[in-house]
C-alpha cells in the first residue's frame, strides 16, 4: 500500500474518525496489542546483553526500527480501511506556540481527536474520545508477562506527570538537531554520543525531542508499553518525518554503522521485534517504501 | 504475522544479579561487606533494599527481586521507565514504585 502522511491537525473530522475507528478494529481483534508486545520485546533485548542499548533504543537502529514498525501498523490500518491515506503525524514542536503557551488546548486532545487529558480524580484515566474503553497491557516485572490492567482507560498526565516533563520540544530543538548534527551516529553507538540519532532520540543534551514528548504526555507513554496510547504512532511519525528532512540534507544513505557496530544495529542486520523483518538498509529511502510526508 | 519469541536479555541480567544478591556467601565476612554497599529505605509502604554492583544495581522490594538498574550518562536508568535517567538508584526506585501505584506497571 502507499501512504500520504499529513499533519493530523489538517485532517477532517471524518478522516480522524476513520483512523480512530481502524485503531479500534485492530485493538478489538488483538492486532494492536501485538505491536505493544513487539515494542516491549525489542526494549528487552539488550544489544549486547549487559549494555544499555536495546534492539530499538539508545542505539543507531532507533530511527529505522520505528520507521519499520510505523510501516507495519500503517499497513494494518489500511487493511482495515483502505480509505486511510496514511499515518498522520503530530507536529509536537509547534503545539505550544499554536495554543497560547498551553499545548493541552490543542484539538488533538479532545473527544473528536484522540481523547483528552486524564482525569486526576479518576486515576488520570482518559474518559472521553475514541479510546476511552481501551484496556492497556502493562508489564508484570516479576514474571516478564504483559497483562491487562485491571481497569479500563488509558492514562495521560499532559505536562503534569511527576515522573515526566512539563514542556514539549520547541522548534529550536528541532532546528538544533537537524542543522547542527551532520553525523548520523558514531561509536560507541549508545546514549552518550553527540550525533543526529541521539539528539533526535533525546539523550544528548536531554531530555529533549523524542524522549521529551514521551515524558510530556506522561502516564502510559512513560513506560516500555508506551504504544498503549495511539499518540505513540503520531509522535513517531513526526520523528520519522524529521529524520527524512535530515536525510534530504545529509543524504538518504548516510546511515551508520555500516558494519562493526552492535548486533542488530548495522546497516544490513535484521532488526528484531517487527512484524515484517527488515534491516536498516531496507527502510532508508521512503520513496522505495511508497509513502511520503506532506 | 511474525510471532518470533525473543531472548529477554534484561531478564537474564536480572537473574544473574539475583544470584549475587541472594546466593549463599562462601565466606563469613561477605555479608558485612555486601551490607556496606546496600541502601535500605521505605517508599509508599514498600521496604526497599538497593544493592550496587559495579556499574549496575538491583533493588529488592518487599523481599522480591524487583528492579534492575543501569548506570547511564550521569544518572541511572531502567527499562521499566525508559525515557529518562534518575540522579540516584533511590530516586529511580521511588519513581518505579509511584508508577506501580499509578497503574503503569507491576513490579
Amino acid at each position: 500500500m502507499t501512504g500520504t502522511r499529513r499533519n493530523i491537525l489538517s485532517l477532517s473530522s471524518t478522516e480522524v474518525q476513520r483512523l480512530t475507528s481502524a485503531f479500534n478494529v485492530l485493538k478489538a481483534n488483538g492486532t494492536y496489542d501485538q505491536f505493544i508486545r513487539n515494542h516491549v520485546a525489542a526494549m528487552n533485548v539488550a544489544t549486547p546483553p549487559g549494555s544499555t542499548r536495546n534492539a530499538a533504543h539508545r542505539a543507531p537502529a532507533f530511527l529505522p526500527w520505528h520507521r519499520a514498525t510505523l510501516l507495519d501498523i500503517e499497513n494494518a490500518l489500511q487493511a482495515v480501511d483502505p480509505s486511510i491515506e496514511g499515518m498522520p503525524y503530530w507536529r509536537w514542536q509547534n503545539d505550544t506556540a499554536l495554543n497560547g503557551g498551553d499545548p493541552r488546548r490543542s484539538p488533538l486532545w479532545t473527544a473528536g481527536g484522540i481523547g483528552g487529558d486524564g482525569d486526576p480524580a479518576r486515576g488520570n484515566r482518559v474518559l472521553n474520545g475514541p479510546f476511552a474503553h481501551w484496556v492497556a497491557l502493562i508489564v508484570n516485572n516479576s514474571t516478564g508477562a504483559l497483562v491487562p490492567r485491571s481497569t479500563p482507560g488509558l492514562i495521560r498526565l499532559l505536562g503534569r506527570d511527576p515522573r515526566g516533563s512539563s514542556s514539549l520540544p520547541t522548534p529550536a530543538q528541532v532546528t538544533d538537531a537537524i542543522d547542527r548534527y551532520t553525523t548520523y551516529d558514531r561509536s560507541p553507538w549508545d546514549a552518550s554520543v553527540a550525533t543526529f540519532r541521539n539528539r533526535m532520540e533525546g539523550w544528548s543534551g536531554g531530555p529533549r525531542m523524542h524522549n521529551l514528548v514521551h515524558r510530556w504526555v506522561g502516564g502510559d507513554m512513560l513506560a516500555g508499553t508506551s504504544p498503549n496510547d495511539p499518540v505513540f504512532w503520531l509522535t513517531h511519525a513526526n520523528v520519522d518525518r524529521l529524520w527524512w528532512v535530515w536525510q534530504g540534507m545529509r543524504g538518504v544513505n548516510n546511515y551508520q554503522p555500516t558494519s562493526g557496530g552492535p548486533t542488530g544495529h548495522n546497516l544490513n542486520d535484521s532488526m528484531q521485534g517487527l512484524v515484517v523483518p527488515r534491516t536498516p538498509a531496507d527502510v532508508l529511502d521512503i520513496n522505495r517504501l511508497d509513502y511520503n510526508y506532506v | 504475522m511474525d510471532r518470533r519469541r525473543f531472548v529477554i536479555g534484561a531478564s537474564v541480567a536480572v537473574a544473574g544479579t539475583a544470584v549475587a544478591v541472594t546466593g549463599t556467601p562462601p565466606f563469613g565476612d561477605v555479608p558485612s561487606a555486601a551490607a556496606a554497599g546496600e541502601e535500605r529505605f521505605t517508599s509508599r509502604g514498600r521496604a526497599v533494599a538497593i544493592q550496587k554492583i559495579g556499574n549496575s544495581a538491583h533493588a529488592v522490594i518487599n523481599g522480591r527481586h524487583g528492579v534492575h538498574i543501569e548506570r547511564m550518562l550521569d544518572g541511572y536508568a531502567t527499562h521499566l521507565l525508559p525515557f529518562g535517567t534518575y540522579k540516584s538508584p533511590r530516586k529511580l526506585v521511588e519513581a518505579v514504585i509511584q508508577a506501580e501505584d499509578a497503574g503503569l506497571l507491576i513490579i
